[in-house]
């Protein structure tokens, strides 16, 4: 009786600190950032720590074989395009020239490469078509990857807004970025100069036009993940506007301003993303620098029809 | 008694036999003299020549390290003189060799510091080598200074290592031999690159016109242009045309010639990512479009962008610093003389 009271004690034992071992060692959501170069750098980011980690040679993550042009001097075009991950599988796939130098047509052969994360070991290698002007397009729906030609690939640049209450007006607009359920857009009026932002929800067909946005550029305006929340970026007037670093949070939801962050830092670097858990994310080549907004914010990547401007990345877990 | 020997005489004597002006290799003709021996006059002698030419970069500025040569020549001839015939354009340590048996003994002499060198052309000789192509003549002057040789003794190398060499500084494709030593070569392996970065730039527009990005402008700027359109043609506001407004055709020209060129000297020197142009759009990322007055068609624009611009678009897609080329190169280019 005694044997087995005690054999209970030490289940129990073990299954609490098993528990507890598991909880201080959570993966938290979205806490890691692998933003990729041109160059096929890989910089890996702790956005709660708000640091760098690690960096990645992708180049030299595909074992013996050579898959990404080794490059010594200027680059032609970028050595790694699209960063699609796959959180279920801990996989990121990109597409990447097989040479650095064009054809004499000026065309490339492409290839997409996978690797696992956090190890960023090379798991799979794919053509990615031959003879393009420009990289494949990666897209993973219901869990497989699907690489398109650049021309077969067509983005969504605005809405149709005429179910979306509660004004259900066609209104013309720009989706900016889009996020789960939500997108960011620029809604177009007579007034061209004005910059109107709002969000729609494609579930509940609601669109929030967020009210009070500071001097801005569609450009300086983002959805944070899970599409709840747009930051934006202040900036001055005139044909190439600076920014001011002045941040302000808006609710998606109510298009009500949140919070007002000031920042000198952010003048002079990139926008690069609002991490989930919380962060806004710039940088200048590989100096990044982090913002607490002091939110929490969901998962779903923020996506944009062309990802220009933006090097390729992603959060994970670890 | 003195020793049987052969001793080597050069013609002319050396120690350096330069390539000359226009590439050609230099005529050297070499004398083997037997000392304190008489041949039989009944034997035919046969001498047996070894010429070896080759160039390991040794005391060469940002020289790669590999050895260079000129295939190894040999001959054998009935007489004492051996006229060097090359076969190729090749500069380095010279030695010529020779064997030849006397009187039951085998002789032997090799010669000592020679070399041949490098001769950088002068102007004149280059003005008429040269395509008649004023950009390409003035990227030459930005490459090398329209230098070949840095000294007679050494081809002009790049300084970042990568092996760039001679007027052109040929670094990808890797230069072959004959561009590291012969300056017309390297000129025409440079104006094969040009060419090729020409045809490069000259496809970029269609490709950017058929391009998804370009085809997303297009429609933002509709989008953008009916709402204005509409409100100015609602109720109060002053009236315009009823009924739908058509999207406009947007077209995106062909480059200019000014524009072709320099798109193909930023292509020389690596696009790292972003060419010498872009599609322009206003600080809102929506289409620069000049509207016909017919209200049907509308012209798109190419921006040239600037150094500035190109840093931030580095600065932005994580171009490390020596994976970016010169983001002034096509201004400096520009700014040279031609000759």
């Amino acid at each position: 009786m005694l044997g087995a009271h005690r054999a209970s004690t030490q289940l129990f034992l073990f299954f609490f600190l098993a528990g507890f071992f598991l909880r201080c060692h959570a993966a938290t959501p979205g806490q890691f950032l692998y933003v990729i170069g041109c160059d096929a750098q890989v910089d890996k980011l702790d956005t709660l720590a708000g640091q760098k980690v690690r960096t990645y040679d992708l180049a030299k993550q595909t074992g013996k074989e050579v898959l990404i042009p080794v490059v010594h001097g200027a680059l032609d075009s970028c050595l790694a395009s699209q960063a699609v991950y796959d959180s279920k599988t801990s996989v990121f796939s990109t597409a990447v020239p097989a040479t650095n130098d064009p054809k004499a047509d000026g065309t490339k052969d492409y290839r997409v490469l996978s690797f696992s994360v956090p190890g960023i070991e090379l798991v799979k290698h794919v053509a990615g078509g031959e003879n393009m002007k420009g990289p494949p397009h990666l897209e993973l729906q219901s869990g497989i990857l699907k690489i398109q030609k650049p021309w077969e690939w067509t983005p969504q640049t605005d809405l149709d807004l005429g179910a979306y209450g509660p004004e259900k007006k066609q209104t013309a607009n720009q989706i900016l970025e889009s996020s789960g359920d939500r997108v960011l857009l620029r809604l177009f009026a007579g007034d061209d100069k004005q910059l109107v932002l709002a969000v729609a929800d494609r579930k509940t067909q609601k669109l929030v036009q967020l009210e009070g946005v500071p001097s801005a550029v569609a450009p300086s305006v983002h959805l944070a993940p899970g599409g709840g929340y747009v930051l934006v970026e202040e900036t001055g007037s005139g044909e190439k506007p600076e920014k001011t670093g002045k941040l302000a949070l808006f609710d998606g939801t109510t298009g009500k301003q949140l919070k007002e962050f000031r920042d000198a830092h952010i003048k002079d670097l990139y926008f690069l993303a609002v991490a989930p858990t919380g962060r806004a994310i710039y940088h200048a080549s590989d100096r990044y620098w982090f913002v607490d907004l002091k939110i929490k914010f969901g998962q779903s990547p923020v996506m944009r029809p062309i990802e220009k401007g933006y090097p390729p990345l992603f959060f994970a877990a670890k | 008694m003195a020793i049987p020997a052969v001793v080597l005489k050069t013609d002319p004597a050396g120690p350096k036999f330069p390539i000359s002006e226009q590439c050609e290799m230099p005529e050297i003709t070499v004398t083997a003299e037997l000392q304190n021996v008489t041949p039989d006059p009944k034997v035919p002698l046969q001498y047996q020549w070894k010429v070896t030419l080759s160039f390991n970069g040794q005391g060469c500025l940002f020289a790669p390290s590999k050895v260079i040569k000129h295939d190894d020549i040999t001959q054998t001839t009935p007489t004492n003189t051996f006229q060097i015939q090359f076969k190729q354009i090749r500069g380095g340590s010279l030695s010529v060799a020779v064997t030849v048996a006397v009187a039951g003994k085998m002789l032997t002499a090799s010669t000592k510091n020679l070399q041949v060198t490098g001769t950088n052309p002068s102007v004149g000789v280059l003005a008429i080598a040269a395509a008649a192509n004023q950009a390409f003549r003035k990227l030459i002057r930005v490459e090398s200074g329209l230098r070949q040789f840095l000294s007679d003794t050494c081809p002009l190398f790049s300084g970042d290592g990568l092996g760039g060499v001679g007027l052109c500084q040929l670094t990808y494709p890797a230069p072959t031999e004959d561009q590291i030593w012969s300056w017309k070569e390297n000129l025409k392996g440079g104006w094969a690159l040009y060419k090729q970065k020409e045809a490069v730039a000259k496809a970029y527009p269609k490709s950017v016109r058929e391009g998804t990005e370009f085809k997303a402008l297009v429609k933002t700027y509709n989008e953008k242009r009916q709402a204005k359109l509409k409100s100015a043609a609602a109720p109060g506001a002053g009236g315009a045309p009823a009924g739908p407004i058509k999207d406009l055709e947007i077209e995106l020209p062909d480059y200019t010639d000014d524009q072709l060129e320099r798109d193909t000297l930023r292509g020389f020197n690596g696009y790292a990512g972003i060419h010498e142009y872009r599609v322009k759009v206003d600080k809102d990322g929506v289409l620069v479009v000049t509207e016909d007055p017919s209200g049907t068609k509308g012209k798109a624009e190419w921006e040239q962008v600037t150094k500035d611009e190109r840093i931030k678009f580095y600065d932005q897609n994580n171009v490390a610093a020596n994976k970016r080329g010169d983001p002034n190169y096509v201004e400096d280019v520009e700014s040279k003389a031609t000759f």
